[in-house]
């Protein structure tokens, strides 16, 4: 009997020990692609780029080892400087518009009972899923000075704009590419936050409602103390779009009038790309540049967030 | 069992994806560009010596097959040119096929294939795509693409024994793109820029259609105005277009200052001063007049290709900088009743001095990957050949606007019935003034992260002066500090 028992403890030990291994060479079937492809197109260049920044190539030539030269030009460069300044201006504004509009839309969702929630989740939702070249289209034209509806609804209420091409001025277009970025990115986290308000028990608002808070008192008492996790990764994630993004100025402006919304991400590129320069090792000291900037960003949203996490 | 089949199905998901993951990266096609063979129908084909095996037109073998990979760019002009030309190739020369790449961005699917140095893989045949004119000026220097120019002195199956150096307009030759007297594609068509137009608003309002001088010209300037309509477009978030209509008059001035060769000279070769030439500086100082008077749209850097376009088929704005396939480009949207036409920019103050126009001579020029088999390169040279015959001429010409290159193209009064609004302008506005066709290529560029800054200062300038918000002048000085700095740096390395 006793040695029953030991055998089947025995088999029961190898199978633990079969399963075990299945397991392990599952999750190695599975990850591994990804992973072979994260190491491939993903820390490869960026590590290569290392490389590249230190060298004078445009793709075609031989590539020259020139140390750090393209690093004393960069910093040499106003356009740099400028570009990162308008950096700057967006990363000042858009993380904390994007996220302030998302939650009081997704505070007005969850809380007002409005009967057409799905349908404005939907509403919210979709320029999240235009890609990119829609949504600049539509704001250039949104913009336009002859045709654009923003001209049409100002002069409705009496401001008459004439044929102002609000992307066209250099006081103006740094300004109107706010609302593009802004409209593309609350969507996302309307969603995000009306899931996570879902998730605050119901009963730390009945009390507060019996206390008589009003809804601004338990928004900015009860529901933001409690998503600050997620809104400091929201913030995040906004952050280090702003810095690396250039699509809708490339589309929209391509950096002008005279430069004035030029980006960092779009001088790199333009430096790369660009109808008139193709120097990848110049670009790649850039994207360098921009790498230790994305970490300072990242070390700075996270010294300012709260560092206590409330529970309930 | 259950569990047995969740771990069967999980492997099978497993080898699913990473089958995916393989497929997906071995696939020799570029993701996200058509690639297709178009068809070859031996209707006519040229029939090969029975003893030989050979074409007697060109002593190539009838017997050994070839596929010409060609990487096409596929802009304004489409893409039903060249599948034209391609169908009526492989009829006549059945052993030949084609693989062609079609994408407006060609150029970076070129540049791709270029860096990764693998002769195999790269295109046999081009078209001359380049993300920058420096990186074409490059590529020629390294020496990756096939010379052609003896083609020039090929005599064309249907030209009376003529060669096709002789077949050209005055001029051709010498400004067609070359590089140290070396060619590396034969123009094709003309591929005009200028200053487009509705001939029909012209008429309507009794404006010159056709300056003979600045003066004149300024006089259409305020005429236009007058009217309120903005006198001249172009898409200002890329404001190198303006280039289109002023940026050969640099040659302009130089002949008339008489230092015509010295100029070219130092323009192909970028020897200083660039920024700060009589000529370039004399260019800068009118559009910052024209700017200021108002002649170009207000906003201009916001606009971009459609909204510039649609002032002028909407004729907001009269005359647009553009090129010959604006009418093939837009077709799908003329209104009725416009009629294409065209002019260049007097900028002499005496009737009858030369007008230069800007023609990129060699729209649908092909350009041959050296490292190729001679059989491929043959083959390709003769494809050259055969787009310069006026039938495939007379087909561009008809289907895409393309601006024929030869000179007896016009003898045949068919071809002319045919030829496209906007190509016809071009012919019309050649006729009725002395011009001189040129190009505004370099043989040598400065590179560099302080070049590309000079030119992007000088670039970034080109909307303040078009608004009269800025003088270029001082912009241009400090650009060319840039520059010269730019070419220290590469003459310590």
């Amino acid at each position: 009997m006793a040695s029953s028992e030991t055998t089947r403890t025995t088999h029961k030990g190898s199978l633990m020990k079969k399963s075990d291994m299945q397991k392990r060479l599952f999750v190695l079937i599975a990850v591994w692609p990804c992973f072979i492809g994260y190491l491939l197109f993903n820390l490869y260049p960026n590590i290569v780029s290392v490389y590249y920044s230190l060298i004078d190539w445009n793709g075609i030539s031989e590539a020259k080892f020139v140390g750090l030269s393209n690093f004393v030009s960069m910093f040499q460069d106003v356009f740099v400087w400028r570009a990162l300044y308008h950096n700057l201006i967006l990363i000042l504004t858009i993380p904390v518009l994007t996220v302030y509009i998302s939650l009081i839309l997704a505070y007005l969702l969850i809380n007002k009972g409005y009967l057409e929630v799905k349908l404005y989740r939907i509403l919210f939702f979709i320029p999240n899923i235009l890609a990119v070249i829609v949504i600049t289209l539509l704001w250039s034209f949104i913009y336009d000075g002859s045709y654009g509806i923003l001209n049409g609804l100002l002069k409705i209420i009496g401001i008459d704009m004439k044929e102002y091409y609000w992307l066209g001025d250099r006081s103006t277009a740094l300004w109107a590419l706010l609302p593009p970025l802004i409209w593309s990115g609350v969507g996302l986290y309307v969603v995000i936050f009306m899931n996570a308000m879902k998730s605050i028990p119901p009963s730390l608002y009945e009390a507060a409602v019996l206390e008589g808070a009003s809804h601004t008192t338990r928004l900015f008492k009860i529901t933001i103390p409690l998503l600050s996790p997620i809104i400091r990764v929201g913030v995040l994630f906004i952050s280090l779009g702003v810095f690396k993004g250039f699509e809708f100025m490339l589309i929209l402006t391509n950096g002008g009038p005279s430069g004035s919304t030029d980006v960092i991400g779009l001088y790199m590129f333009s430096m790369a790309f660009g109808s008139t320069s193709h120097n990848y090792g110049y670009a790649s000291a850039i994207g360098m540049f921009l790498f230790v900037i994305l970490i300072a960003v990242k070390l700075i949203t996270d010294r300012i967030g709260s560092k206590e996490s409330l529970e309930y | 069992m259950k569990v047995s089949m969740n771990k069967a199905l999980s492997i099978i998901v497993s080898v699913v994806m990473l089958l995916t993951i393989v497929i997906g990266c071995s696939n020799n096609n570029e993701a996200g560009e058509k690639t297709t063979a178009p068809s070859n129908n031996a209707a006519s084909s040229a029939p090969a010596s029975e003893e030989t095996n050979v074409y007697p037109d060109n002593g190539l073998s009838a017997k050994v097959e070839v596929k010409l990979k060609l990487g096409f760019w596929e802009n304004g002009y489409g893409r039903e040119w060249i599948d034209n030309a391609i169908s009526k190739f492989t009829e006549k020369y059945p052993n030949v096929k084609f693989d062609v790449t079609y994408s407006p961005k060609i150029m970076d699917l070129i540049s791709t294939k270029i860096a990764a140095k693998n002769d195999d893989d790269m295109f046999d045949i081009i078209s001359p795509a380049f993300n920058s004119k420096a990186e074409k000026v490059q590529v020629i220097q390294a020496g990756l693409f096939e010379e052609v120019t003896d083609l020039w002195d090929r005599v064309l199956p249907d030209s009376n024994g003529r060669t096709f150096r002789e077949l050209v307009p005055k001029g051709t030759f010498e400004f067609a793109e070359q590089y140290n007297g070396k060619f590396y594609e034969i123009p094709m068509g003309g591929s005009t820029v200028g200053l487009f137009y509705d001939k029909a608003l012209f008429e309507k309002n009794g404006w010159n259609e056709n300056p003979k001088t600045w003066e004149e010209f300024l006089q259409l300037m305020a005429d236009i105005k007058s009217k309120g309509i903005i006198p001249i477009t172009y898409p200002g978030v890329y404001p190198s277009y303006l280039s289109f209509a002023f940026g050969i008059k640099q040659f302009e001035i130089a002949e008339k200052n008489g230092n015509l060769e010295e100029f070219t000279k130092r323009f192909r070769k970028s020897e200083l001063p660039i920024y700060t030439s009589v000529e370039n500086k004399e260019i800068w100082t009118r559009i910052y007049e024209m700017g200021k008077l108002g002649y170009f749209p207000p906003g201009v850097a916001a606009l971009n290709h459609t909204q510039s376009q649609m002032q002028l088929l909407q004729h907001k704005a009269a005359l647009g900088a553009t090129g010959d396939w604006v009418q093939n480009e837009m077709k799908d949207s003329i209104p009725d009743g416009f009629k294409w036409g065209y002019m260049a920019i007097p900028f002499s103050s005496t009737p009858g001095d030369t007008i230069w126009i800007e023609n990129y001579i060699g729209a649908g020029g092909i350009m041959i990957w050296k490292n190729k088999s001679d059989l491929i390169k043959n083959w390709a040279k003769e494809f050259i050949v055969f787009l310069l015959s006026n039938d495939i001429q007379a087909y561009n010409n008809k289907s895409a606007g393309i601006y024929p290159i030869r000179k007896d193209f016009l003898d045949n009064p068919d071809n002319i019935k045919e030829m496209q609004d906007a190509p016809k302008a071009i012919m019309e506005f050649s006729k009725n003034n002395n011009i001189q066709l040129g190009l505004t290529s370099k043989e040598v560029i400065i590179e560099g992260p302080i070049a590309a800054q000079a030119d992007k200062l000088a670039t970034e300038m080109i909307n303040d002066a078009a608004s009269g918000k800025k003088d270029p002048l001082p912009v241009l000085e400090e650009a060319e500090k840039l520059i010269e700095r730019a070419v220290k740096e590469t003459a310590k390395k």
